[in-house]
């Protein structure tokens, strides 16, 4: 059992969990995710590490209410305790001095990416963080990130009319004056990551993506996450999650990403009508 | 509608359009769009959403299509550069608070084929997480204004979604004000549960003390999910159908006597995504309810037609296919003698399929088919016509038609549980000026629309009613519309007074005037008598009563049959081809009694006691279906073509089966295969029982029972004045010594053996079987709080439930609602009005 500490709702269907779990806090790299089960009869949900503290023994994850687990998870309160999380899981992301970083975060990715600006910028990188999403109302942690990166944008939908910030354009720009960027890691929707990587491999920058949306188990047993990278057959959750973007075979990842969609949708109905307090 | 017509000119276009119609009203039966959110037809016009403004020849300013009349010679342009930018600037302002991203976003096309992934957020940030995606009206007006941007700043309300209640959720974030819920909520289903609660920015949709549904009196009908543009009030875990291939097929609810039009809406792999009801007469927020709409939905995922019969063998229950259960059956009831035979069946099964089991047990003879019918509502009505050789005007319900102005005495009914279709149409009416008055010893949903509502003791309904006709034979004797008896009646109610009449009934003298004032100042009377009008020991009393004061006024009179079939089943009972039972009891003491040896039931039945040999042919593996010797899966209304009669007497047609499974077998089918095993003829069934092969030639028309030699004429109470004597010493039990009177009302939540509160998640917060209504100050004086559990003492039986003080319920009354399972219920059900003790002790 572990106990929840701080639970908040940072933007609209974003939320924020601090819990303590002083193991995983001593042991985690930026780029690895733990495994959650909310409650005794909860399934799996893998929910990547946004930031932790070794001496307070304690680590943040910020997830998006989604389905039936995550919806268990925003009702946890401080005091209350999840059944149990386990990790840190995963490879940690690929670090190193790569000259200039260029960060792209949406929804949840914008907690997920902080940790790895942190460390790029502590490596001696230069390192844009770039927040996608609809709206300045769905931003979050920009304080934060602002403190960890040399340059920060926005990329707004509802802009996207009116100014023609697109994604694309932003990312070209971005590459236009700044010569040494050299790599890319993208974190959030599995549209965001397909996004990015299709606008990066025009422009030949190295994307990392994080292909975490797909994971079940996460420790390798059940297989759901085979990706194809180059055409061979990699486990998201223990070979990743931090894959090559120009590489991962999207149309398989997109039919793979719902396999279960069906059941998901299923249990998130049954769980709906059965909690009604 | 009168057919009258009017000329107008919209766009330069010559139109027709009828008196009386909105301009929006004649612009969309003429074709040409306008945009509109909050309008509807049937529902009142609001003017909030602005986007239907039109220019008038002749107007200074625009006007709202919605709520101008359209009128001949009128000059109407509904596009133009300076409309459409207004309605543009409108929209934005709309969108201004409505998560609208992907309404603009360029990548749309591409997210499309993408997202199938997203649909299920919490808080939907936009169409991509929506569950109304693809059916929203807001999406539907943006694509028509072509808005290309919101000039103004996204406000996001971040307001709690409503998460407490079953089967409907609601997101206030999504909510773009338009009114329609409120307005359907309270003015045609006259629920008066949503509301606008706040002022200015932070106006919502809200519930009295913004308290839960479920706590709200809602009774669940959906109707503000049928009629929300946005994805604001959405069923609860329905998610958008992207990249779903759905089909739809139309389904007869018969859950109960109103016989609603239901759409199915399928999925490729045949699970029922959402059902809804669905009509080309009329919108779909004018029916359905609860039962049909959410009950059925969860009974239709967890029913499998292709279940397997099961044949009980020395070594348990053990599955086989539908042919050796078959044979197994007739072996046995060829066995037996025909005499010891008994065949009993509930409404629940298609017309033809009935009508094939009667003839089966025909077979064995005409004395042991019954039909139980605990209600015993019309053959009580048809037997107090033969006994007293009288003709009752019965009001045409399949017509369609009331007459002007229409006004209605409801008995003993609580409309919006019993027949809510025809509620409805009573309401619309009532929004038309019609006039209402209730008579209810018991809770009545309806009475709070009522121009009177009275409210007399329970099982002295008629005593009110007679006060109210002495009454107006003191004050206007001549205004009673003369027949023979009048003078009979006249002299022998002269030796009672209004006031003793009244206070014996539990009235007080000024209801009583209050009602004979409207009943003198209006014309069309019909009185509705409900069956607990006539489920009580004084039921002949009551109807006698309410027959004088029907020829009185030369009213109708319109008796609401609640469950499916009643009306046709009781046209067979009163020619004597059925037997209808009405106490399971009997039944029984003919088992024990070893009268019945060989029983089969098709559909349910809560008897208690096993007879030699038990077949139970049903839908639902219920409770009967586990103990039987045989048991055979029916199918659910599924051949095509297969027909219900409805509560106004029609014969609806309905086909529906789940295409994931096979065809299954009808009750036609099986009744066939069973004749041929038992050396019958084979016959054939079809719904116009005309033809010469036909075991029985009827003709299922409106509800009409034939009297020969019927008369009209006042019918003089019996001994009228020793039951006055004695009610008006009679102590109505004492409140404080926990002594209560009981009402039984009518639960039809229990469908043919399957218990909707227990099967449907949700469904027992929705509609609670175990409460027990009391009266508010009876509660108080008890110490009895809201969701206390509480013990009702019967004698030989306790009664176990749970409290809910209501306004509704009269001091010393208390009112259950129990699900017929077992014999002692219905028992209970049957008297109708019982008394009995509160444990006030917890144990």
């Amino acid at each position: 059992m572990t106990r929840v500490l701080l639970s908040e709702r940072l933007v609209p269907n974003i939320f924020h969990l601090v819990i303590e779990a002083p193991e995983i806090a001593r042991s985690a790299r930026p780029g690895q995710f733990v495994m959650v089960i909310p409650d005794e009869k909860g399934e799996r949900v893998p929910i990547n590490l946004a930031d932790w503290d070794k001496e307070q023994g304690t680590i943040d994850l910020v997830f998006m209410n989604l389905g039936l687990s995550t919806r268990k998870l925003a009702r946890f309160q401080p005091g209350d305790y999840l059944q149990t999380v386990s990790g840190p899981l995963g490879r940690p992301a690929e670090m190193g001095n790569f000259g200039h970083v260029l960060l792209v975060g949406g929804c949840y990715g914008l907690g997920g990416l902080y940790p790895l600006a942190r460390e790029f910028k502590q490596l001696g990188n230069r390192v844009t963080c770039l927040a996608e999403a609809r709206d300045e109302n769905y931003i979050f942690w920009e304080e934060k990130a602002r403190k960890v990166s040399d340059n920060y944008r926005q990329a707004l939908r509802a802009d996207c009319f009116a100014s023609g910030e697109e994604l694309g354009e932003i990312i070209k720009e971005l590459k236009d004056n700044s010569p040494d960027l050299s790599r890319v890691v993208v974190m959030g929707c599995s549209y965001l990551l397909f996004i990015v990587s299709r606008i990066t491999r025009e422009l030949n920058l190295k994307t990392m993506v994080n292909l975490n949306p797909i994971m079940v188990d996460g420790t390798g047993m059940c297989g759901a996450c085979r990706v194809s990278v180059n055409g061979q057959t990699y486990f998201a959750c223990v070979d990743g999650p931090e894959f090559d973007g120009h590489a991962v075979d999207w149309v398989e990842y997109f039919n793979r990403r719902r396999a279960f969609l069906r059941q998901e949708e299923l249990a998130l109905a049954l769980y709906l009508n059965r909690t009604l307090d | 509608m009168k057919d009258k017509t009017i000329k107008l000119k919209i766009n330069d276009q010559l139109v027709e359009a009828r008196t009386g119609v909105s301009v929006l009203q004649a612009a969309r039966e003429a074709g040409i769009y306008i945009p509109s959110l909050c309008e509807l037809e049937e529902l009142p016009a609001t003017a909030s959403c602005r986007l239907c403004l039109i220019e008038i020849k002749g107007h200074l300013s625009l006007v709202p299509a919605c709520s101008t009349r359209a009128e001949n010679g009128m000059e109407v342009v509904t596009s133009s550069d300076r409309l459409e930018s207004l309605r543009l600037a409108t929209l934005e302002m709309i969108l201004s608070e409505h998560p609208y991203f992907c309404l603009i976003c360029g990548e749309k096309a591409t997210c499309d084929d993408l997202k199938v992934t997203m649909a299920k957020a919490f808080e939907p940030g936009g169409c991509v997480f929506c569950p109304r995606d693809g059916q929203c009206e807001l999406q539907q007006v943006a694509s028509y204004l072509k808005i290309k941007k919101v000039s103004f700043k996204f406000r996001e309300r971040s307001r709690y979604q409503w998460l407490k209640d079953p089967f409907i959720s609601h997101n206030p974030n999504l909510c773009i004000l338009c009114g329609r819920c409120v307005n359907v909520c309270g003015e045609i289903r006259g629920e008066n549960v949503l509301t606008v609660v706040n002022r200015g920015e932070t106006t919502a949709i809200g519930t009295f003390y913004n308290r839960p549904l479920k706590e709200s009196n809602c009774s669940f009908c959906g109707a503000c999910l049928d009629v929300c543009p946005t994805g604001a009030m959405s069923e609860k875990g329905l998610l958008a159908a992207r990249g779903e291939k759905l089909s739809s097929q139309k389904l007869l609810c018969s859950l109960c006597g109103c016989g609603c039009e239901l759409e199915i809406e399928s999925r490729e792999d045949g699970s029922c995504r959402r059902i809804f009801p669905s009509s080309q007469d009329q919108p779909a927020f004018m029916s359905g309810c609860l039962r049909g709409r959410f009950g059925l939905k969860e009974l239709l995922a967890g029913y499998k037609p292709g279940e397997s019969p099961y044949l009980r063998t020395k070594d348990g229950v053990e599955k086989v296919s539908l042919e050796e259960a078959l044979s197994a059956a007739a072996a046995r009831l060829k066995e037996g003698r025909a005499e010891e035979t008994a065949f009993v069946f509930s409404e629940s099964a298609p017309v033809e399929d009935l009508l094939a089991f009667i003839s089966l047990g025909q077979g064995f003879g005409r004395q042991n088919i019954f039909w139980y019918y605990p209600e015993n509502f019309l053959s009580r009505l048809k037997g107090f016509e033969e006994q007293n050789g009288l003709e009752f005007d019965y009001y045409p319900l399949s017509s369609g038609q009331w007459p002007d102005q229409p006004c209605f005495f409801v008995l003993d009914s609580d409309l919006k549980s019993e027949a809510v279709t025809l509620w409805l149409k009573i309401k619309k009416q009532l929004r038309a000026g019609a006039r209402l008055i209730t008579l209810d010893s018991s809770f009545n949903s309806v009475e709070s629309r009522a121009d009177l509502k009275i409210k007399p003791f329970p099982g002295k309904e008629y005593l009110a009613l007679v006060a109210i006709f002495k009454l107006w034979l003191d004050k206007q004797p001549g205004a009673i519309k003369f027949y023979p008896g009048l003078e009979e009646l006249t002299g022998k109610l002269s030796h009672y007074q209004v006031e003793e009449l009244a206070a014996a009934s539990g009235l007080d003298l000024t209801s009583v005037e209050a009602a004979v004032n409207l009943l003198a100042g209006n014309n069309h009377w019909t009185f509705i008598l409900g069956e607990r009008f006539l489920r009580q020991a004084n039921w002949q009393e009551n109807l006698l009563a309410a027959w004088n004061l029907s020829l009185a006024l030369h009213g109708q009179i319109l008796p609401v049959c609640s469950r499916i079939n009643e009306v046709f089943l009781a046209q067979l009972a009163a020619q004597g081809k059925i037997k209808v039972i009405t106490e399971v009891r009997r039944l029984e003491d003919l088992i024990k009694e070893k009268k019945i040896r060989h029983l089969y039931v098709y559909g349910d039945l809560p008897l208690d006691e096993k007879p030699e040999f038990l077949v139970v042919h049903n839908h639902f593996f219920s409770r009967l279906g586990k103990q039987g010797d045989v048991f055979l899966p029916a199918s659910f209304s599924s051949e095509q073509g297969s027909h219900f009669v409805d509560n106004s007497g029609r014969l609806r047609e309905t086909s529906f089966w789940q295409k994931k499974e096979e065809k299954p077998t009808s009750g036609r089918e099986v009744f066939n295969t069973l004749r041929e095993k038992l050396g019958m003829a084979e016959r054939s069934y079809s719904a116009n029982f005309t033809a010469d092969n036909q075991p029985e030639s009827l003709a299922v028309a409106d509800f009409k029972i034939e009297c020969k030699s019927g008369s009209k004429r006042y019918l003089l109470p019996e001994e009228m004045a020793l039951k006055i004597q004695s009610n008006l010493t009679e102590v109505q039990g004492t409140v404080s010594a926990g002594e209560f009177m009981i009402v039984v009302e009518q639960n039809l939540d229990l469908y043919s053996g399957c218990d909707l509160p227990t099967e449907v998640s949700g469904y027992n917060q929705a509609r609670n079987p175990n409460l027990i209504l009391i009266n508010p100050e009876d509660a108080g004086c008890l110490e009895l709080a809201a969701g206390q559990a509480m013990k009702i003492n019967l004698g030989k039986y306790a009664l176990r439930g749970v409290i809910k003080p209501d306004f509704g319920i009269i001091p010393g009354v208390l009112v259950i609602r129990p699900l017929i399972t077992d014999s002692i219920l219905s028992d209970l059900y049957q008297q109708g009005l019982i008394r009995g003790t509160v444990e006030l002790k917890n144990d």
